[in-house]
């Protein structure tokens, strides 16, 4: 006479994959990453010629993800729209711009790193990978919260007294 | 158990994909203000008067190095000295002496100029008291940068009567940015 009594993880597995047929339709991505930020803006009071010029908040970046595999990676990116103006002029008379180069960031208090990579968002050259993490079976699904601080290097680059605004983008990624 | 090793392969079918959030963004604002500064090298001149004399030169010329970084939008920049009075652009010590030096009588030449009173009204000081020392215009180009020049002054006493006493008073130099 054949058993019928699982592993309470066998049937906790065939639980959710029957749940997911019957509930999800017929292409349904049952997965699901996004990113929250905190503060929505961050101002700089610039020195000239000075390579430090932190911003005044520090950036609170959440990711919150479900129903990953193991193995997949998640990765989460910086960006900016525009190399060369990551920050750019607001007097019209005024054609200097702040590049992402010139924009650092530090991720958990580590070492400043520039947005000058070439990532999976944004224009060449202009983002940053922020953190990167490997699925487990105990991080199918989870959150993590990082802290950014931003600065601007302007050491050795001449700016025109000016206002400059940008736009720095965060997003997701999981891979295969 | 095969149901369920079947199912799971069909959801990680669906989760094996890549997978992208969607963008979060951060408003950033960053202000470079303007900057205009003078400095002066040295801070003191004395002068060894003769009587009548049209010529009695500074001991000593001053270095005055203007600094800037200006918005695009300025277009002119201009240095001037200037006394706060011009009766007595230096005043007499011995309280029984009451004639000062106006101003009219102190002359600067500027890079080695030819040299001009300080009788013109200009944007500080008391009115024809001041003299404009330089000027110069302002491209973004230019929006960033430092000169110094040179000022030689001179007590012109020609023709006027100035009793023998100590006299003392204060050359103040400042630039503006325009407009």
């Amino acid at each position: 006479m054949r058993s019928t009594v699982k592993h309470p993880l066998v049937r906790l597995l065939a639980t959710l994959a029957a749940w997911a047929c019957l509930v999800l339709p017929a292409g349904a991505q049952l997965s699901s990453i996004t990113v929250s930020l905190v503060p929505a803006s961050v101002a700089f009071a610039l020195t000239r010629d000075s390579a430090s010029n932190p911003g005044n908040a520090t950036l609170s970046v959440t990711t919150a993800w479900s129903v990953l595999l193991p193995g997949q990676t998640i990765a989460l990116y910086g960006y900016f729209a525009s190399a060369s103006a990551a920050l750019a002029h607001t007097t019209p008379a005024n054609i200097v711009d702040i590049p992402s180069s010139r924009v650092s960031v530090s991720v958990n208090g580590g070492a400043a790193a520039a947005f000058d990579q070439i990532v999976a968002f944004g224009a060449a050259g202009a983002g940053r990978r922020l953190v990167s993490q490997g699925v487990t079976l105990l991080t199918l699904s989870g959150n993590r919260t990082d802290t950014l601080a931003l600065n601007i290097n302007l050491s050795g680059y001449t700016l025109i007294p000016d206002t400059y605004t940008g736009t720095l983008r965060i997003r997701a990624q999981v891979t295969p | 158990m095969l149901l369920a090793v079947a199912a799971l392969a069909a959801t990680a079918s669906t989760a094996s994909a890549q997978l992208n959030s969607t963008e979060a963004t951060a408003s950033l604002s960053a202000v470079l203000p303007e900057s205009l500064t003078v400095t002066l090298l040295p801070n003191s001149v004395s002068f060894t008067l003769s009587a009548g004399s049209a010529t009695n030169a500074g001991s000593v010329s001053i270095g005055t190095t203007t600094t800037w970084a200006l918005a695009a939008t300025r277009t002119g920049l201009a240095l001037y000295g200037y006394f706060s009075t011009a009766a007595s652009a230096l005043a007499h010590t011995d309280s029984s002496n009451t004639v000062d030096i106006p101003s009219s009588r102190v002359e600067v030449s500027v890079n080695g100029g030819s040299s001009a009173a300080f009788n013109q009204t200009v944007a500080f000081g008391a009115s024809s008291a001041g003299r404009q020392l330089f000027s110069q215009a302002i491209t973004p180009a230019t929006a960033t940068g430092v000169r110094t020049d040179t000022l030689a002054l001179n007590i012109n006493l020609a023709g006027y009567a100035l009793p023998a006493d100590t006299y003392t008073g204060t050359l103040r130099i400042r630039a503006q940015a325009t407009p």
